[in-house]
């Protein structure tokens, strides 16, 4: 028996994604961590696409694990997850602007945080808070 | 706001997840509406109350600071 509000959330992906995205994420941090080991020498336009690869493929990773199902996905999930994504926004946005400000005060040149990087900071909190609010349901 | 479903089930004998199962939610959601942490939408109140065969007022009632 599921709520017609539940069948609705289209915007969550199914949950053997999270098994998919925990791959992905580990595949992330493992392949420049090899690359690095085995001494493979990249020339400098090749490291970074492997660093564009890996942050990329990091980034959907965490995608897939925050954004995929629970196994029951009900009414209480659905509040815990909006809990998570305002926190979220909010720590994102305080995020934005102290990060500049940090520069400024230190005396470097003003530096603004990278949109990717951005991203992947807001999707490490969401995941924080997602699974410290559903423990604590 | 109070519930009674905690005594409801030990009336009919069923467990949390008996429960959950009967109205699609799951065992944690049940043990949150029974401590009070969380209040039920309309529908899943109507749920319970079709579950136990009982009143959604007999099963929750308001308190003095709701």
């Amino acid at each position: 028996m599921e709520n017609k509000i539940i069948k609705k959330q289209r915007y969550l992906i199914p949950h053997y994604f999270r098994k998919i995205g925990l791959i992905i994420t580990i595949a992330a941090i493992i392949i420049p961590v090899i690359v690095k080991l085995m001494g493979i020498n990249i020339i400098h336009s090749k490291k970074e696409i492997l660093k564009l690869i890996s942050m990329d493929l990091f980034m959907l990773g965490l995608f897939f694990v925050a954004f995929s199902r629970d196994k029951v996905e009900d009414e209480l999930t659905i509040i815990i997850r909006l809990r998570a994504m305002s926190a979220t926004f909010c720590f994102g946005i305080v995020f934005a602007i102290i990060y500049p400000l940090i520069y400024l005060v230190f005396g470097d040149p003003i530096e603004y945080i990278e949109g990717n990087k951005l991203i992947i900071i807001m999707l490490f909190n969401y995941l924080i808070n997602y699974y410290s609010l559903k423990r604590n349901r | 706001m109070k519930n009674t479903i905690k005594v409801e089930r030990a009336k009919q004998n069923i467990t949390q997840q008996e429960l959950a199962d009967l109205v699609g939610v799951s065992r944690q959601t049940i043990n949150s509406i029974e401590s009070g942490r969380y209040v039920p939408s309309t529908t899943l109140s109507l749920k319970i109350s079709d579950v136990f065969k009982t009143s959604v007022n007999e099963i929750f009632t308001l308190e003095n600071e709701d």
